[in-house]
């Protein structure tokens, strides 16, 4: 036992030097750490020479420049590759299966920013990983850290019926501008940015930091004219924003500029200070639209954007062609809702969507996905924000005989968009941050809807996403039934639960799921199903989707209806104090 | 297997025979990847002994797992991961798995949880058989009664308390109690009186609980901070009447307590010099302060217009009592100006102070010496209650041979006749025998009056860690040309044929037991007496209270034989209405020490003449959302005062200048302000730990299994969480906080709030 007023008292002191320096803020630890190490590191020379105990906390954190983290369990590591646009060839993912079956325990974890992350890694193994990467051509540089991380896009990216034009090269030239990738590596905090086909909610336009899709309208002189919307502000974390749309028209020559504004106007003006309140969000917030697009175009103007009509600059330059918003600019609600195939706008071909649960893949069965994406697709692969795999371009032909090997492996091709399609982070299993055990949840959770098929097809869509703290990789607060990790007190220490939350969506101008109840990780199953009876219970009708029956009714009434949940039984953190010299004997006796 | 490969296995089976997880698993990743079973099966047995701590038990199964697909299909992995099924409550896997292993010539222990997973995953009747086992296996194993036994608690809730804390941003009910024991203070906002709210006072904020006199030091510095000098001034004023001389002279035990001192956080602030800040840069005005009661037509006379006596009249008058000071010398002051040199403390800066007290209703009459002018019989029939605080006006003069000799002087004399600047005649060597605040005055005061080229000598039977000197005294007298001599004690006066002192003669020391005092007693070491030459020896030796010129029988009543009260360090004494204020009760002390006493004797006498107490001590709880200091004022170091040079340094002449309005704001931006509590909502934290990582001191905020609190609520001890299913509360140790507000910003929850706490003089019945 520790007594409260422990301290150490100096009784006399000597006088202090002379000075006259006044008390101001200084750089944070972290952004000293930022600006006095060098974020590329020599894995193979250097980091894997050293011990592990050599090597400061601050530096280990800068790794994340190479897209790796310390795993919570110390000495192993995770790398998080950088795959923009979550498309990457059937060579590219078996080379990377060969990674993770050498390196990383056979495993692979799908992200929601559309790649992939190896776990278990060792320190001295870092650099063979990294340069298995590398001839796989892809990279992990700014898969992590405060950086313009992985561009992401829709799902249906290059395929959909919807894609005004094909964004592709877009999103390559945004995810590989040397300005945003090489030189601005000092950010307050991390930049999300999506390049996205059309302004449908698949792509989740308004969480990101900043987001573009293209747009078409009548030209003057007659056809039609493309151009580009775009959004900015959006980001999630312990505190949600919705993105705002900062100009309703950008043309494509002027992508990439305001792309580099905002990330340079991002780099002034976002608050090293706090890392709470250090993403553009809360920038974009404070300024609102308006004021946050007057600080785009000042930077343009210093990188010699002027405004038409004051020198003899071409027109496509001007900042005039940037169009402020002049109405309630929406984003419309999702194409996906469930198809396990889509036909692509090329016509005769399709989209083949393979649900993984809880996103983790045997590097076994990422190299059987590689290879029938050669047999029956083009080669490529699609990793989707929801942790799913997509074949594209499966012709019309092969769309069954490629479902029928994917079944006998004992892939999952229903259920998208539904019950057993949950988004769910690795939880305390093996991040630093979590504080809730996500993945045994989602297991729990999966099994009990996935099972009961006739009750989740009655409940229709659903996107439920877990989270095992309030950082929302895995998004919660835009989930229509959203959970976030946490622990409350017993008698005799803390039991792990959840916060439930409902009504988050990406359309219109987006919605923050909004918290219903807490719940012990015990009564969890139970919680979710009595949540999703009470929707069924007072639904409008059957076209009325849960999301739509959630923001309908609010929060506060589906708690009142659900009441404060039952748990069943002792609390587990207590029923496993009191066995843990049994579990000490049953396994030191087992044998 | 190479052999390299059976070593590392072999020193891993060690390392977790000698319960090393972590070495061992270090060692089993040393060199490659852990792809073989019998690696994957080591790791597995490693995180399983290393608990239940985040992520352990998936890491013992998923390495279990591992090594059973690799081919290893020991009982052992099986239990491993039937276990961890039994934790995350994957019943009916659990149950599988120990079906694998698990027979009826098992170890009962194995049976019965093969017994439990079947029982918990519903199959009660398959379960029964497992578990009787078990229980003949063992009877005496009360776990597997417990088992077996039904549920005492089939289900239950998280229901959150009422009212509860809430986060930073939250306004809290004022008067609604704390929900929980856990909770640092009584109430959730407004006035607590329970002794959990003092005991939270008196342990963070330090300097307030070391002040004698109580002042809210952290709120005056922050009013000095917003350069609100005349806010700070009051704030002093109010709880020890002499802002101005206390700026200049107080001992200062408040900075030897101070936070920002403590260990590995750098230098205590400068509070004293920054109370004078506020002194010095307020309007030159006089400050009155609204009275707390109304008149009561009650009188209280006051023997004495030092400190003491003049702080416990102010207090009275305030109290609305009819207060008369008796002075036996011409002005009021007592030490103030009689002891303490005018280059320390002006004399005007005493006079403004004095008056201020005037004008608080108090009347003075100075040349009135009781006992002598005015018996203190009558002075007790004239008056409601009699205050004695006479100070300590009897010298202890060290009886040594040649004590008869012309030359020796007592400090407080000397000092008091410089300081009425009366002729002082001092010779070439003049020695100063002392380690305290006298000794320090009279050395400093006989280098402006000695000629020029005389030496003054400093000599202390003690070591410098010893003197009861106010902090940076030392290095001032050292910057004067003062030289000291430690571990020495007086033996003798020598004297020359025309009875006048010419030397003295010590005798070495060295530091023994401790004393009474607490501090350890100098021990002559034989044979090592020596004499220095000396012309004037002034004795800062201590002095004792004087009960002399009290009426006989009133003294037999009240003193001892040897002078001091019977009463001891009390305020009351042996007669009623008589009572006795500052160093007349607690011996000789500094002035904030007698400002303290003198202001609990004012209330011991309030609650005589109005029979109940008026007054009482509470803490006022308010919300806030911030409090203006940031973490890296921390690195801003204790800013220095500027001195006179030492050319310019005569009798009068004021050495300490002072801060400027910079120099003020940016010592006082130092401040911890420690009135502040910041502290976790139990209902709301969701144990992210987020707080933990950004705490910056090791015990600031701690995993809390337990806290044990005493018979009156207060929080005594917690008990550090060792796992995680064992953690009750993510805790913030005040007593180790240190007011950054890194753990309010990291928290995504709000759960953390921030209340200013402050000790507040509540008037009873008002």
């Amino acid at each position: 036992m520790i007594p409260v007023d422990r301290r150490a008292v100096r009784p006399y002191f000597p006088p202090a030097p002379v000075t006259c320096m006044k008390a101001k803020p200084e750089l944070t630890q972290v952004e000293r750490d930022k600006l006095a190490i060098p974020p590329d590191f020599d894995f193979k020379n250097d980091i894997a020479a050293r011990p592990l105990e050599s090597i400061p906390p601050n530096v280990l954190a800068m790794f994340k420049w190479t897209g790796i983290y310390q795993q919570l369990q110390r000495g192993f590591f995770m790398m998080r590759v950088r795959i923009p646009g979550g498309r990457l060839t059937a060579d590219q993912l078996e080379r990377i299966a060969d990674l993770g079956d050498q390196y990383a325990q056979g495993e692979l974890c799908l992200t929601t920013r559309q790649t992939f992350q190896l776990h278990w890694l060792r320190k001295d193994d870092l650099w063979k990983v990294l340069a298995g990467v590398a001839e796989a051509g892809l990279d992990t540089k700014n898969a992590c850290g405060d950086v313009v991380r992985n561009v992401v896009t829709c799902p249906l990216q290059g395929v959909c019926p919807h894609e005004a034009h094909d964004v592709r090269d877009m999103l390559l030239t945004l995810a590989n501008d040397p300005e945003l990738k090489d030189q601005q590596r000092n950010l307050p905090r991390k930049h999300k940015i999506a390049v996205n086909g059309c302004g449908r909610a698949c792509g989740l336009t308004l969480m990101n930091c900043q987001s573009w899709f293209p747009v078409q309208r009548p030209a003057p002189g007659g056809g039609v004219e493309t151009g580009w919307r775009w959004y900015a502000g959006g980001g999630l974390g312990a505190r949600p924003h919705m993105a705002q749309c900062i100009y309703a028209w950008v043309p494509e020559s002027l992508v990439l500029p305001v792309t580099q504004a905002c990330v340079e106007v991002f780099r002034r003006l976002g608050d090293r200070r706090v890392r709470a309140n250090a993403r553009l969000k809360i920038v974009v917030a404070k300024l609102g639209a308006a004021g946050f697009a007057d600080e785009i175009e000042k930077v343009l103007v210093e990188r010699g954007f002027p405004r038409l009509g004051k020198n003899d600059a071409p027109a496509f330059q001007s900042l005039e062609k940037l169009e402020r918003p002049t109405g309630a600019e929406e984003i419309a609600p999702p194409f996906l809702v469930g198809q396990p195939v889509l036909p692509q706008r090329q016509a005769g071909f399709n989209t083949v969507r393979v649900l993984i649960p809880r996103a983790e893949m045997s590097c076994a069965q990422a190299r059987q996905l590689a290879r029938w994406a050669r047999e029956f697709g083009n080669g490529t692969l699609m990793l989707t924000a929801r942790q799913n795999v997509q074949f594209p371009s499966v012709a019309d032909a092969q769309v069954a005989p490629l479902q029928a090997q994917l079944r006998a492996a004992g892939f999952v091709l229903e259920g998208f968009e539904q019950a057993p399609d949950v988004v769910a982070c690795v939880g305390t299993t093996v991040c630093n941050l979590a504080v809730a055990d996500t993945p045994n949840a989602c297991r729990r959770l999966r099994e009990e809807l996935a099972a009961d098929r006739a009750f989740w097809e009655a409940v229709g869509p659903l996107r439920i996403h877990m989270n095992g703290c309030p950082n929302s990789c895995a998004q919660h607060w835009i989930a229509d039934l959203g959970l976030r990790g946490m622990r409350r007190r017993t008698e005799n220490g803390s039991e792990e639960g959840f916060q439930l939350s409902v009504g988050g969506d990406q359309a219109g101008a987006g919605h923050i799921a909004q918290p219903v109840c807490e719940t012990s990780a015990s009564a969890l199953v139970p919680t979710v199903r009595r949540v999703l009876e009470l929707y069924l219970a007072h639904r409008s009708g059957k076209s009325e989707t849960f999301g739509a029956f959630a923001q309908r009714v609010g929060a506060a009434q589906i708690a009142t209806w659900l009441g404060t949940p039952a748990i069943p039984g002792e609390p587990v953190n207590e029923t496993n104090q009191q066995l843990r010299a049994a579990f000490e004997q049953a396994v030191g006796g087992a044998e | 297997m190479s052999d390299s490969s059976e070593k590392i296995l072999a020193g891993a089976r060690a390392l977790l025979a000698e319960r090393q997880p972590d070495d061992a698993i270090a060692a089993l990743i040393a060199h490659s990847a852990p792809n073989d079973a019998a690696r994957c099966a080591l790791l597995a047995q490693a995180y399983f002994q290393r608990g239940d701590t985040r992520g352990d038990v998936h890491s013992s199964q998923f390495f279990a797992r591992r090594a059973l697909a690799l081919g290893d299909s020991s009982p052992k992995l099986l239990a491993i991961c039937a276990i961890a099924a039994l934790r995350k409550e994957l019943f009916a896997e659990a149950a599988e798995l120990f079906a694998r292993y698990v027979t009826e010539h098992s170890t009962a222990t194995a049976q019965h949880l093969r017994g439990l997973a079947l029982l918990k995953a519903g199959r009660r009747a398959e379960a029964q058989p497992w578990l009787e086992r078990a229980a003949r296996l063992e009877p005496a194993n009360a776990a597997f009664a417990a088992a077996t036994a039904p549920a005492t608690a089939t289900t239950r809730s998280w229901q959150k308390t009422g009212q509860h804390l809430g986060g930073v941003a939250e306004q809290r009910p004022e008067g609604v109690a704390t929900p929980l024991a856990s909770y640092a203070l009584s109430t959730l906002r407004g006035t607590g009186t329970a002794p959990k709210d003092l005991d939270w006072l008196a342990k963070n904020i330090p300097c307030q609980k070391a002040c004698p006199a109580g002042t809210d030091i952290p709120a005056y510095l922050d009013a000095i901070q917003q350069r609100e000098y005349e806010r700070a001034y009051r704030i002093n004023l109010e709880a020890n009447v002499f802002p101005g001389v206390l700026g200049r002279v107080c001992a200062r035990p408040c900075e030897a307590e101070c936070r920002h001192g403590w260990e590995g956080l750098g230098a205590p602030v400068a509070i004293c010099f920054s109370k004078r800040a506020a002194a010095d840069h307020r309007p030159q005005e006089l400050a009155q302060l609204a009275p707390w009661f109304p008149p009561t037509g009650r009188r209280v006379a006051v023997i004495g217009a030092g400190v003491a006596g003049l702080a416990a009249a102010r207090n009275l008058a305030l109290m609305g009592h009819q207060v008369t000071v008796f002075e036996k010398y011409e002005s009021p002051g007592g030490m103030m100006n009689q002891g303490l040199p005018e280059f320390r403390l002006p004399r005007d800066v005493i006079e403004r102070e004095v008056e201020q007290v005037r004008r608080q209703g108090v009347e003075i009459r100075c040349n009135v010496e009781i006992g002598r002018d005015l018996p203190l019989r009558q002075l007790r029939e004239q008056f409601d209650a009699v205050i004695m605080a006479c100070g300590t006006l009897r010298p202890n003069l060290l009886k040594l041979p040649g004590s008869e000799l012309a030359g020796i002087q007592h400090g407080l004399e000397f000092l008091r006749a410089a300081n009425e600047h009366k002729p002082v005649s001092l010779g070439r060597h003049v020695i100063v025998i002392g380690g305290g605040f006298t000794a320090m005055d009279c050395a400093r005061t006989a280098k402006r009056l000695a000629p020029p080229g005389a030496s003054i000598q400093m000599l202390y039977r003690r070591s410098p860690t010893e003197m009861l000197i106010t902090p940076g005294e030392l290095e001032e007298l050292g910057h004067e040309g003062i030289p000291m001599q430690f571990m020495v004690a007086p033996v003798a006066y020598v004297g020359d044929p025309a009875g006048r002192v010419r030397a003295m003669r010590f005798v070495r020391t060295e530091l023994g037991a401790r004393d009474a005092s607490g501090r350890r007693r100098p021990v002559e070491i034989p044979g090592s007496e020596f004499e220095l030459p000396a012309d004037n020896i002034l004795l800062a030796t201590g002095q004792y209270p004087d009960t002399a010129w009290m009426d006989a029988d009133l003294r037999a009543q009240l003193a001892d034989q040897d002078g001091w009260l019977k009463s001891g360090r009390a305020a009351t004494t042996k007669l009623p209405n008589v009572f006795a204020a500052g160093d007349f009760a607690t011996g000789a002390s500094s002035l904030i020490q007698a400002i303290g006493h003198a202001k609990a004797c004012a209330r011991a006498v309030d609650r005589f003449l109005m029979g109940a107490d008026r007054l009482r001590d509470g803490a006022f709880i308010e919300d806030a959302t911030q409090t203006g200091r940031i973490r890296e004022m921390d690195a801003v170091p204790r800013e220095a005062l500027p001195t006179l040079p030492l050319a310019q340094r005569t009798a009068t002449a004021e050495v300490e200048q002072g801060f400027s309005h910079d120099g003020a704001e940016t010592e006082t931006q130092r401040c911890y302000l420690c009135h502040y509590k910041f502290e976790i909502d139990p209902d709301r934290c969701i144990y992210c730990d987020w707080c933990l990582k950004a705490k910056p001191r090791p015990d600031c905020i701690v995993k809390v299994s337990k806290l044990t609190h005493d018979q009156a609520g207060r929080i005594v001890e917690f008990q550090r969480a060792q796992a995680t299913e064992e953690t009750r509360l993510i805790w913030i140790n005040q007593a180790d906080c240190i007011r950054c507000r890194a753990c309010v910003d990291a928290c995504p929850v709000d759960a953390i709030s921030i209340q200013k706490v402050s000790l507040r003089q509540i008037r009873v019945g008002v």
